[in-house]
């Protein structure tokens, strides 16, 4: 029965990216951002993006919560090369937050972390052997990866500074499948990784002030904590599985910034910096293709016109977002590395009494790498729904 | 059910899923699949002798040729009790056995062929009976004696005659059904070859010519007729040379169908360092012949074939002599290899999926298939009689050798 709930915490988390190449090397491309308002913000998560001042993903923020939150997203991407032209999507990330008297929250949640979803052929090609041309060729295949189940809590140590804190256990279950042709004969090869891991992470919210909210700053540092390692299994065409020892699971140690700065009463500027490095070099049985890890970076502003109060024209009854970002990833190949630029657009629909709100966020970018000579185009397009309500509210007795 | 709980579910229906997916075309050169060549010359042989076991052939064959005696041959006829209702009067009858078209050797001109009768054992199996186990044949039996006819078509049969009586007595089977021992002398110069039961045509047979009882209160015409009982099963008893009596060279292995000689042959697979989860993606099994020391129309007409062994060698010296075969094989047909002809002197068989059995150690029938060396057969042959000798030394038709192509995940 636990193996069936797992199952399906993992088709609800696992299934959201298009395939890349890129998937196959590490532990897949990380994701930027799990929810529709980030991903029209073009940040991270970390600043705001719901509104000036909520993000589903940093805990400091959801103490300014009024009504108890429960917010779903989905998200469909689409990746094209050339002639090669992928898309997937699903439902991608729940969050449910409980604001404490305006001082606290605590929350939790579930989202992905990284994806390995790829399929690849390789060229046919031929040896000589034994007199015989055996015609060869290969086909490689993954799917799986990586989520994370998430609680945190905030307090508002004073009306400028909040802190906050977010526990991840990252879960995950990464299937890598090759069928070899030799000539007549074919043979497959699978592997099954299955990972198991915890992020600790500390936030942190300073602003100016509390009530114009003029500029807000946020910082945050996640490390891995606890016990974290990767159990593979091996499986064979004619002998049984073959169980490996446990090996490391490596984790990044991430430091993320961020800044909002309201330029005007509803319109307000963020920018964000993500700085990501692992300690040690990664496990090579984890690429599928050949590619190192080493540290990544991203850097994003946006600009988000947030609605205007008790106004008559339908314009100002929407939030508005755009953004800019690029990154480097974490993965490359002989000093070649990946990189990506893109922009968003992003609007948030709110409407009820309880905070209630529905987004939708686009982004278009594209990804230069190593593993084509044509960069990948790469369209994500997420919806979001965010419901509040006076769940675990206490109200008034008649 | 609660608002809270509902919009959960509507949440939940978000679960819509979109997909389109292309195969992404790049090398895959540097998978962690590596391909391997090895090869070895490292071999051990061992040739053996087991009673010839040719149940269900399409000939009988009788005489005696290249050492090998065939001059006894068991056959049964289909049932013929029906000889023995009481308005059937049997006149007379004969057994007969039509030579093959394409036997051009010599026809004794006074015939001592003889068939005896006697009831049938239990121990009689066509395709298990053979000259070492068939011990149950009694001493004193009736014979008939026979003549060789030709008839208008230029066949030759071979007849044995039989009398009404004695054809009354073939029909009582009361006591069990009849077996024919066909009998030759011991030292003839020739070996007939007659069509056999499995045979299309010309199948062996009893012929009896016979007539309908007339009684008072029949009123009908009675009147001649024949009636024919063809042969059911045939085994032919062949007693090979024996390996130790000069006729084979113990410097070559030996493969052959009426000599029952076999060979295993065992490739030294350490030395290839294949690891149990490797997938053979192609083996190869040369072997040179000696053409001088076969036995054979051509060798290209002979087809052998490998199989995994059940069961361990323990003694590898040559010339080993058996009265059954004590090294049994799988089945499987991924137990064996391929089988093929000799191209020039050299036999190269495809042992891949029977190299991938015993280095992945699957399973037929429950019985994990271990490597204890390859039992080679010759399947197929122009003649029984053909046989082959396999070097197991370097010469300049090369030397044995299995190559393997694999791959390693």
């Amino acid at each position: 029965m636990k193996f069936r709930r797992n199952h399906w915490l993992i088709l609800l988390t696992t299934i959201v990216t298009a395939q890349s190449p890129y998937n196959a090397v590490g532990y897949g491309i990380l994701m930027d951002a799990p929810d529709a308002a980030s991903v029209g913000f073009s940040s991270t998560g970390l600043i705001p993006s719901m509104d000036s001042r909520f993000s589903t993903s940093n805990p400091t923020t959801w103490t300014d919560l009024v009504f108890t939150n429960l917010t779903g997203n989905y998200s469909n991407q689409d990746v094209s090369s050339g002639d090669y032209r992928s898309g997937f999507g699903t439902l991608s990330s729940v969050t449910f937050i409980v604001p404490i008297s305006g001082k606290y929250s605590i929350g939790l949640g579930m989202a992905p972390v990284s994806r390995k979803i790829f399929d690849l052929v390789g060229d046919s090609t031929t040896v000589i052997f034994s007199g015989d041309t055996l015609s060869m060729s290969k086909s490689l295949d993954g799917s799986g990866g990586i989520s994370t189940l998430f609680g945190g809590g905030a307090w508002n140590i004073t009306e400028n500074h909040a802190i906050g804190a977010r526990f991840d256990f990252l879960f995950g279950v990464y299937n890598e499948h090759t069928v070899s042709h030799i000539d007549y004969r074919s043979s497959e090869y699978a592997r099954r990784f299955a990972y198991k891991g915890t992020f600790l992470a500390g936030y942190y919210r300073f602003v100016n002030d509390p009530k114009a909210r003029r500029l807000s700053v946020f910082a945050s540092f996640q490390v891995p904590f606890g016990e974290y390692y990767i159990k593979r299994t091996d499986f064979f065409e004619f002998i049984d599985p073959d169980p490996q020892p446990r090996t490391e699971f490596v984790l990044p140690t991430t430091l993320s910034g961020g800044v909002i700065y309201r330029l005007l009463p509803t319109i307000h500027a963020g920018a964000e910096f993500v700085s990501r490095s692992f300690n040690s070099r990664q496990n090579p049985d984890l690429n599928s293709l050949d590619g190192n890890m080493g540290s990544a970076t991203r850097f994003s502003v946006g600009l988000l016109r947030e609605k205007v109060f008790g106004s008559r024209d339908w314009v100002d009854w929407f939030h508005y977002r755009v953004g800019f970002f690029k990154r480097s990833h974490y993965i490359d190949r002989l000093k070649d590395g990946l990189t990506e630029v893109g922009f968003s657009l992003g609007l948030g629909i709110p409407f009820g009494l309880t905070q209630n709100q529905l987004d939708f966020g686009l982004r278009v970018s594209k990804r230069q790498g190593f593993l084509s000579v044509t960069p990948e185009s790469i369209t994500q397009l997420s919806v979001g729904l965010t419901l509040g309500d006076l769940w675990m509210v206490k109200g008034k007795r008649r | 059910m609660s608002r809270f709980l509902i919009r959960v579910l509507i949440l939940s229906s978000m679960l819509l899923v979109s997909c389109e997916n292309d195969a992404f075309v790049t090398s895959l050169d540097h998978t962690l699949l590596t391909t391997h060549e090895a090869s070895t010359t490292s071999f051990r042989f061992k040739t053996y002798q087991v009673p010839p076991t040719l149940g269900g052939l399409q000939r009988i064959y009788l005489g005696k040729k290249d050492g090998i005696d065939a001059s006894r041959s068991l056959v049964e006829f289909e049932s013929h009790e029906i000889l023995q209702w009481s308005n059937i009067a049997v006149d007379s009858g004969h057994f007969q056995f039509t030579l093959d078209t394409t036997y051009s050797g010599l026809i004794p001109e006074v015939n001592t062929i003889t068939m005896g009768y006697f009831r049938r054992d239990s121990n009689f199996a066509e395709l298990e009976s053979n000259y070492s186990n068939v011990d149950w044949i009694i001493n004193d039996y009736p014979k008939l004696s026979s003549s060789f006819v030709t008839d208008s078509m230029g066949l030759t049969h071979l007849r044995f005659p039989l009398d009404s009586a004695t054809v009354e007595t073939l029909a009582d089977t009361a006591e069990g059904s009849w077996l024919y021992l066909l009998e030759s002398p011991e030292d003839v110069g020739y070996m007939l070859q007659f069509y056999a039961s499995e045979s299309p045509v010309h199948q062996p047979l009893l012929r009896t010519f016979l007539h309908r009882n007339s009684s008072e209160s029949d009123t009908s015409e009675s009147g001649d007729s024949t009636r024919v009982f063809l042969g059911s099963t045939d085994v032919t008893l062949f007693v090979p040379p024996n390996l130790s009596s000069g006729q084979f060279d113990s410097s070559f292995s030996y493969l052959g169908v009426a000599t029952g000689l076999v060979t295993i042959v065992k490739p030294d697979i350490t030395e290839l360092n294949i690891p149990r989860e490797a997938t053979i993606g192609r083996a190869k099994l040369s072997l040179p012949f000696d053409v001088e020391s076969s036995a054979g129309v051509a060798l290209d007409s002979l087809y052998f074939q490998a199989y995994a062994l059940e069961d361990s060698v323990s003694d590898w010296s040559w010339g080993e002599v058996l009265t059954s075969d004590t090294y049994e094989h799988h089945s499987a047909t991924f137990a064996r290899s391929s089988s093929s002809a000799p191209m020039g002197s050299i036999l190269k068989l495809d042992v891949t999926e029977l190299l991938q059995s015993v280095i992945s150690g699957r399973k037929d029938d429950e019985t994990t298939i271990f490597y204890l060396g390859f039992k080679l057969k010759m399947i197929n042959s122009k003649t029984i009689f053909d046989y082959a000798a396999v070097r197991s030394d370097s010469s300049a038709a090369g030397q044995p050798l299995l190559e393997v192509f694999f791959e390693v995940p």
